[in-house]
């Protein structure tokens, strides 16, 4: 059994859940036993596995695992149909789609938001006081059934949270209390847990007895995929093996990533220092990155397997190069270290050619300001009518944008492998990026499949677009791309997998 | 089923609590069923009713309603039952504090509380303080005396109680009540939230509103096309707004255990008792309303005229193994000795009784009289300072001696031949009828409700003025130089004592407990079911 340890499937992921899945779904298919392993709660896992394509037997959720609700299927759960409300007593009024408010006799006692993405299944039930207040809060699991209930502190922090089995019998209880004056969840506690409670000061130390208990169930190689869990698995007292795998780069400064100048992330260095020995090694997307990794940490093993798999010898779709529309695509995390501005920069530059392109931002916001500070942007440089915010995007949809565009940009500083590249060139569309380490470095071909540019020549950057949009057949010839794509072949998969067990 | 509503139920209790353990055994005795009913949380409850030999099906407490735990059995848990989740603990009693300190790595993991030894020599637990890893004390677990984790009370960061929960016995939250601050700023309970086995939810504003779901609970529950719920208000406070609110049709009955106005000297024009001013404004929601004596009732009936019934019923029942005991004659007791049994409180005008003696100590030199009760220090210690002053006016000294409380009552008032009672107001006076089945003569002032009612004047011992102290003195000089006509009247006392006889008042139930039944099908009648066909199907 493969481990693929992580902190969560999310509604919006990063390239590293997508690498996970994208693992997880090929092991499936290569018949090798493997799961996603998940610390956070999320109520909500079993739809977001299920959006991003995974079945439940593809991941185990921590919380979900000690509820005793895995195998749990899902069912209706609607407001108007439930057993929650007593409608001899309480009104319930709609006020829109995602939300009802529960009133006695005039008064607000309730507010039922409504899950998103459902029409009429309760998601969350917040309750109220006579004051106003936030009382106390339940959580519902997406398939339909009492998970959890916070409770509030007066001033409206987070106070203990119960968690419930099927039955909503408490099997878990955590507490928020003061740590040096500040609130901090200070206690995980199982409740009745084969027959004994048990007290974890932290969430991960709850995590680390967690790995351990799937162990004893079923032994097998740890993948963690996710430096914030170096400590809580390197602390998993077995004698299996324990992987990290590296998504990103390993030094502040991505250039100096194998010279001696090069500064290690704060994050990493624990598991190239105090954890070393608990690891049996360190996989890396890149044989460059291998190769660096390997120079400054020689009895360490590091290892190189795709992030990303694909099928390498043919196209998912034909890009539809046909269409008037010039469409430039970014699509990865919108945060600042993606330097979203810089594209709506080249974008601006493009526009003097072509007036009617159109940059299509599709992924979530790192947060509120950085979306404001964008959008505050657009205005400012007049690109209301050629920047389209799309939101993340999944499935058809995805494919979609792929398939349409002409070009997909990233401005990012670095990149251990980049996903949206690989997944461009399995359109047959061309790739446009900064020249930089380790991805698009290495699998980007000037002319043949997309183009490489010095870090922050804008001018540069539009030139290659606009020579994509204009040029029928610069990077047109299928073989720039089957070349790069054929790296991140599934048919090597087990071999490359094999090296670690 | 029969449901007698009181608040709570402790080591020491008023007239309210002992009227209705005698009535509970009267209802048992004669196979009627009945549940008393609390409201309060009280976690030693059922070890006080065990005590006062109520069975634990006898009793319906709201919270154990809520938490499933009517009839549990009983387990004594130690401290080494309690499950920290930890290993390695050491554990240190401190018996001066009822206590054991746990600890982990010298870091404080709970401190342990267990019952004082009138409760249990076992060191049972009684309540426990956790500690997190950061060292907040983040909860308290308080335990019932039969051994279960009855309430838990939730931290904030800086030590207030956020949140009140009680669980079902399988740790299910069932009752939860939460404390907020109010628009001043004050914290106070500012919700209740019912949880039901069903999943739903019910929030409401406070303990009343609980109180009324609860009533509504217990009444769908026990009810019968037969013969209707009962419900018997002992203290109106925790339901009186409810009735006759329930969904499903009832029998209510308003239970006067006390004087119904403030000055009872006037009955007809008086401040109303603030206890009974609610339930009388509303009196024509009740099916019924009982008195205690006869002379209430009347009073009751003058001047209110309620639509309600008005029954009698005798508050204080005679047990039949009291009329079996052999009569103990006058010449067998303490010579011109009288007794009195009552909390020595102001109202109780004792001074008066002393003054009274004293008048009489002239014809009679060696009167004595012997108090028994808590003394009641409230204005002042007004209560012993008034009876110091007599004793002094009158050099009663030597002959007035007071004693604490006594639990052998019954023992004591074989051994008195008068007993004397000069109080401001009474409901009853169970200790008077109790004299008075042991054969003591009464000496009384003319007060509602009860003393003029079991003493009959010139039968069993006289009846004078209110406050008229010096006729009460006469009387008493009369009755102890007439050795025959005291002997009289104690037989009278014997023989009226069966008014209160376990038949009697038996009786006197049974006539409201027949009126409740014939007008049943009346009341059932006008009443409909709710809708409960086609609410649930669920659309494809």
């Amino acid at each position: 059994m493969y481990y693929f340890v992580n902190e969560n499937i999310f509604t919006f992921n990063s390239g590293t859940e997508f690498s996970a899945i994208n693992r997880q779904q090929e092991f499936k298919k290569n018949g090798m036993k493997s799961k996603i392993v998940t610390r956070n709660y999320n109520g909500r896992i079993h739809a977001d596995a299920k959006d991003h394509g995974l079945d439940d037997d593809d991941f185990i959720s921590m919380y979900d695992f000690f509820q005793g609700t895995t195998g749990v299927k899902r069912e209706h759960n609607k407001l108007r149909y439930s057993d929650i409300v007593d409608k001899r007593n309480y009104h319930i009024v709609g006020i829109n789609n995602n939300s009802s408010l529960i009133k006695y006799h005039g008064n607000t006692v309730a507010k039922v938001e409504i899950a998103p993405g459902t029409i009429g299944e309760i998601g969350t039930i917040i309750y109220y006081d006579r004051f106003g207040n936030e009382t106390s809060k339940d959580i519902y699991d997406s398939r339909g059934f009492k998970s959890k209930t916070v409770y509030l502190h007066p001033n409206g922090e987070t106070g203990h949270e119960l968690l419930y089995d099927i039955d909503g019998k408490p099997v878990m209880e955590i507490t928020h209390m003061f740590i040096n004056g500040k609130v901090f969840p200070t206690m995980y506690k199982l409740l009745d847990y084969n027959g004994k409670n048990l007290r974890f000061n932290t969430e991960d130390e709850l995590f680390t007895f967690f790995i351990q208990e799937l162990l004893n169930q079923k032994e097998g190689v740890i993948i963690n995929d996710r430096p914030s869990l170096i400590e809580a698995i390197a602390n998993v007292q077995t004698n299996c093996h324990k992987y990290q795998f590296l998504h990103g780069p390993h030094t502040t400064d991505v250039n100096l990533g194998g010279s001696k100048y090069g500064k290690v992330f704060e994050n990493l260095r624990p598991l190239f220092g105090k954890f070393k020995s608990a690891y049996s090694g360190v996989i890396v997307p890149t044989a460059e990155q291998q190769s660096e990794l390997q120079k400054f940490f020689s009895n360490f093993n590091i290892y190189n397997i795709a992030d990303f798999t694909v099928d390498g010898e043919n196209f998912v779709d034909e890009n539809n190069q046909q269409t008037d529309s010039k469409d430039i695509l970014y699509i990865g995390r919108l945060f600042e270290d993606r330097h979203i501005d810089h594209l709506l920069k080249i974008t601006q530059l493009v526009k003097a050619e072509f007036h009617d392109v159109k940059l299509h931002l599709v992924g979530y916001f790192g947060s509120k300001e950085y979306s404001d500070q964008i959008k505050k942007q657009i205005d400012d440089m007049k690109l209301k009518d050629n920047v389209i915010i799309e939101g993340y995007q999944l499935g058809d949809k995805k494919s979609k944008l792929y398939k349409n565009a002409d070009v997909v940009v990233s401005a990012g500083n670095a990149d251990a492998l980049n996903i949206s590249m690989i997944e461009a060139f399995t359109y047959k569309t061309p790739f446009v990026s900064y020249d930089v380490k380790y991805g698009p470095k290495n699998f980007v071909k000037n002319g043949k499949n997309g183009y490489l540019v010095p870090q922050g020549k804008f001018n540069d950057f539009a030139a290659c677009i606009i020579k994509i949009m204009q040029l029928q057949d610069d990077c047109n010839d299928e073989k720039g791309y089957l070349e790069a794509i054929h790296n991140f072949d599934f048919h090597n998969f087990a071999q490359q997998w094999a090296q670690v067990i | 089923m029969n449901f007698f509503i009181n608040t709570t139920y402790n080591e020491k209790n008023s007239g309210i609590e002992h009227a209705q353990i005698k009535r509970a055994k009267l209802f048992r005795n004669n196979k009627a069923p009945f549940k008393l009913i609390f409201r309060d949380w009280n976690p030693k409850e059922h070890f006080y009713l065990n005590a006062a030999d109520i069975k634990d099906d006898e009793i319906l407490n709201m919270f154990d309603f809520f938490q499933k735990a009517e009839n549990v059995e009983t387990k004594k848990n130690n401290v080494m039952d309690i499950d920290f989740g930890l290993t390695g603990l050491t554990y240190n009693d401190e018996p001066n504090n009822n206590r054991y300190i746990v600890l982990k790595d010298n870091a404080i993991v709970a401190r342990v509380r267990y019952f004082d030894e009138s409760i249990s020599k076992d060191k049972q637990v009684s309540a426990v303080e956790y500690f997190d890893g950061f060292g907040n004390l983040y909860r308290v677990d308080f335990y019932d005396t039969r051994g279960f984790q009855s309430m838990v009370e939730w931290y904030t960061p800086d030590n207030k109680v956020a949140t009140d929960v009680w669980y079902d016995l399988n740790g299910k939250p069932v009752l939860e009540t939460y404390y907020r601050k109010n628009a001043k700023g004050k914290m106070e309970q500012s919700a209740w939230k019912i949880i039901e086995d069903d999943g739903s939810i019910k929030i409401v504003d406070n303990i009343d509103d609980v109180v009324f779901e609860f009533l509504n609970k217990v009444n769908d529950k026990y009810f019968s096309i037969k013969e209707p719920n009962v419900f018997v208000l002992d203290r109106t406070n925790v339901a009186d707004w409810m009735v006759p609110k329930l969904h499903r049709p009832a029998y209510y009955v308003m239970h006067l255990h006390n004087s119904q106005v403030g000055d009872p000297q006037k009955p007809d024009t008086s401040i109303l008792n603030n206890n009974y001013e609610f339930p009388l404004f509303t009196g024509n929601d009740y099916d019924a309303i009982i008195t205690a004596t006869e002379k209430q009732r009347k009073d009751v009936m003058r001047r209110f005229k309620p639509l309600a019934k008005v029954f009698t019923i005798a508050v204080g029942i005679v047990p039949n193994e009291q009329f079996d005991k052999p009569r103990i004659p006058m010449s067998e007791r303490k010579p011109n000795s009288i007794l009195a049994t009552a909390r020595i409180a102001p109202e109780k005008q004792f001074g008066d009784l002393v003054s009274a003696m004293g008048i009489a100590k002239k014809e009679i030199p060696d009167i004595s009289l012997d108090l028994y009760g808590y003394l009641d220090h409230s204005q002042n210690d007004r209560a012993k300072k008034e009876i110091d002053k007599a004793i002094k006016k009158y050099d009663l000294k030597n002959q007035v001696h007071i004693h604490g409380y006594t639990t052998d009552v019954g023992k004591i008032q074989d051994q008195y031949q008068v007993y004397g009672l000069t109080s401001v107001m009474e409901g009853f006076n169970l200790a008077m009828m109790e004299a008075t089945s042991h054969g003591e003569v009464g000496a009384t002032y003319d007060v509602n409700y009860g003393p003029n009612e079991l003493i009959q004047d010139g039968e069993n011992g006289y009846v004078v003025d209110y406050g008229d102290y010096k006729a009460l003195g006469e009387k008493l000089i009369y009755l102890f130089k007439h050795k025959d006509v005291l002997q009289k009247m104690s037989d009278a006392s014997y023989d009226l004592a069966k008014r209160y006889s376990e038949e009697s008042v038996w009786n006197e139930w049974k006539s409201l407990l027949n009126d409740a039944r014939e007008n049943w099908d009346k009341k059932l009648k006008d009443y409909r079911e709710p809708i409960n066909q086609g609410l649930n199907q669920m659309e494809e």
